[in-house]
């Protein structure tokens, strides 16, 4: 990267977004979820489907679906069909990569009009998706100590908590936060209005972490339409740029990093903000939706992209300065702690929310401020992958 | 598409098979089949699908059991000058005619046999390339295309090289691929797919690809060399890392590394194919 000027060939702009209801979706199959957010991505974007040159498929493992090869099965749902079509994979980070790969069709000139799916069925997994998590780990290092998410997260969970010295109570303000902003979101699986109480209440999952404390897995599917600037002109006065991409792995052996910091995180945003010539993350952006499928992510994850000091996201949050009215809305949408977390088809609250809140059309989810410039973030597959999009509303 | 958008000047790609691990290679075939509509219908091994399209791809086209024999004998003659390459084999056309079917019309010998292996390519922006060396190798178009994952609405006319093909020779400026292609690799996983990719990729004509094949036009001295490395048929099946080893081979051979199996080109392509139940393929047209 060092060097590297960015010399793309044409810009790319956002003019077409569309998701599902995250639920339990057992009887639709994938391909009809990915139908729905198509059909809804095109509508918004006035295109139809004969206009879409290239299609990108981000979904997480197949275990899921219990489909192999689980991109060329939702080939047909998801328009991908007679077109050049890919499908890119990096566990939960899929709901920002997708929409990074679609951004290098476009920018590379490849593609003047490329749609972005993501899909996930957690349902059919039999009894929990959690024992899809099994084959994650290292065969031999990892794997006969039979690890589970949840522990390893209650580690990392621990590890945040002692080195900044945060309560539980602090964290637990970002579920009730982000479970409150849910309310206003047509899509949202477990929007509630509950207090910091409940959480500290909830059942225990692996303490630290309490049942309140976590995303529900879902069913869903999102899409967005990404094209070049001649096409944007056409379809809408105000398309909202994709100013700044980056992503970045760690190391996949999770016990060799510290877990208090999201590096990878840090290096993706580093790479994003030179990109959009953002210099302040803190001052230049005003709305951010970090993945939150934990409460305490939402913070770490606030920390790694440089939205608060190491140690300062709880602060914020306990101030309000993270709620929508707040000088700095993280979240807006509701995040995965309230809309739900179908792993890649998360970017319908991620990458697809910061469009709406800067296209104007989140509707009673638009934050109070004025917006120009918003960051989206996603992050996965085992525990270290980040993958950021700065886009804005201006050129 | 990481370089040409500007957000990198350098990009490893790697590829690797890990075959061997696996033991129920026709029930992960299945598990890629449609839950609703394929999966349930039969418990036989998804190699039957491709014996079904073969068995069509023979009768549209007349082709003769020697033509698709002679496949199988040149790769894995082929293969034999090849170091990477373990199912080298001298065979003639009677041996693999003599030889048993497994899937009628598919003889076990036109199978490929899975391999396990890994390829890296490392790929620079124009302006790094020519400071780092005098004879990069260039990738003068690409193009990849999907067509269906449904059994029932697919062409079985490889329509996906076609298309990729198509893609890959606009970007690369080639008109008349059969004149102006000096090397192809294309998917040979079983052996009837060449002669279908040779076509489909308007290297050859419909009709005449199983003579052509017979007089020796795709053999190594041939005009249009196919398969020089052996093939998936001479290399193994490395799943999805075969398109790699395809690009490997044009890239070894355009940049005069080929060793023994060396053969004059300036202009090579590679194309690949995601393996049954897809019909999805990927075509580089490479140059010096």
């Amino acid at each position: 990267m060092k060097g590297l000027k960015f010399h793309k060939k044409q810009d790319v702009a956002i003019v077409g977004a569309g998701m599902t209801t995250f639920k339990r979706r057992l009887l639709e199959t994938g391909k009809e979820l990915s139908y729905f957010a198509v059909k809804q991505a095109l509508e918004e974007a006035g295109l139809d489907i004969s206009d879409i040159e290239m299609v990108v498929m981000g979904s997480a493992p197949d275990a899921f679906d219990g489909v192999a090869l689980k991109g060329e099965y939702l080939l047909d749902g998801s328009g991908g069909s007679d077109r050049p079509y890919m499908r890119v994979f990096v566990g939960g980070g899929t709901g920002v990569f997708a929409p990074i790969a679609g951004y290098w069709h476009v920018a590379s000139g490849l593609a003047d009009v490329c749609l972005v799916v993501c899909e996930e069925k957690m349902s059919s997994c039999y009894p929990h998706p959690q024992s899809a998590f099994k084959y994650i780990w290292d065969p031999i290092l990892e794997r006969p100590l039979k690890p589970n998410l949840i522990w390893i997260f209650a580690l990392e969970m621990r590890r945040y908590m002692h080195v900044n010295n945060v309560k539980h109570e602090d964290i637990a303000l970002v579920s009730v936060k982000n479970k409150a902003n849910a309310l206003d979101h047509p899509c949202a699986q477990v929007a509630e209005k509950i207090t910091v109480e409940d959480v500290l209440k909830s059942e225990p999952m692996a303490l630290p972490v309490r049942r309140l404390d976590v995303s529900p897995p879902s069913d869903g599917a999102a899409a967005l339409v990404m094209v070049a600037p001649h096409i944007a002109r056409q379809l809408t006065d105000e398309p909202v740029w994709v100013t700044g991409v980056g992503w970045c792995l760690d190391t996949t052996h999770w016990t060799n990093r510290d877990l208090y910091f999201p590096r990878y995180v840090a290096e993706a945003a580093r790479m994003a903000y030179r990109m959009a010539h953002i210099t302040d993350p803190r001052k230049q952006i005003d709305v951010a939706e970090p993945y939150d499928p934990f409460d305490y992510k939402e913070l770490h994850h606030m920390e790694g992209l440089g939205l608060a000091r190491k140690g300062e996201a709880p602060i914020l949050t306990r101030e309000g300065v993270t709620a929508r009215d707040g000088d700095l809305p993280v979240c807006p949408s509701g995040g995965l702690l309230g809309v739900g977390n179908p792993i890649a088809a998360t970017m319908g609250v991620k990458a697809c929310e910061i469009y709406w809140q800067l296209a104007y059309r989140a509707g009673k989810r638009q934050v109070a401020k004025e917006v120009t410039t918003g960051v989206c973030q996603a992050w996965g597959d085992l525990m270290q992958v980040g993958t950021v999009m700065v886009m804005s509303n201006k050129r | 598409m990481q370089i040409e958008s500007g957000l990198a000047d350098i990009v490893v790609v790697e590829a690797h098979s890990k075959a061997s691990d696996i033991k129920t290679f026709g029930e992960i075939l299945r598990h890629a089949m449609d839950p609703i509509w394929l999966k349930g219908v039969t418990r036989a091994h998804p190699y039957y699908f491709a014996a079904l399209e073969m068995s069509y791809y023979v009768k549209k086209y007349c082709v003769n059991d020697e033509a698709i024999a002679e496949v199988v004998v040149k790769n894995r003659k082929n293969a034999i000058l090849n170091d990477s390459a373990p199912y080298g084999a001298k065979l003639t056309v009677e041996d693999v005619l003599n030889s048993p079917f497994v899937f009628y019309p598919m003889r076990k010998i036109e199978i490929a046999e899975r391999a396990d292996g890994a390829v890296v390519f490392v790929v620079a922006s124009d302006e790094i390339a020519r400071k780092i060396t005098d004879s990069p190798i260039w990738i003068k178009g690409l193009g990849w295309w999907s067509e269906t994952s449904n059994y029932d609405t697919m062409s079985f006319e490889a329509l996906y090289a076609y298309k990729a093909g198509k893609m890959a020779y606009k970007m690369a400026g080639i008109e008349v691929p059969a004149n102006e292609i000096d090397i192809a690799e294309v998917d040979d996983r079983f052996a009837f797919k060449e002669l279908q990719h040779l076509v489909a990729l308007q290297l050859a004509n419909k009709y005449t690809v199983g003579d052509l094949m017979l007089e020796g036009h795709f053999s190594r001295n041939g005009s249009l060399p196919v398969n020089v490395s052996g093939g998936s048929l001479g290399v193994g099946n490395l799943l999805e890392a075969t398109g790699g080893q395809k690009a490997l081979e044009i890239v070894l051979q355009l940049r005069g590394d080929a060793g023994k199996r060396q053969v004059d080109c300036e202009l090579g392509l590679a194309q690949s194919w995601r393996y049954i139940p897809t019909a999805s393929g990927a075509v580089v047209v490479f140059g010096v």
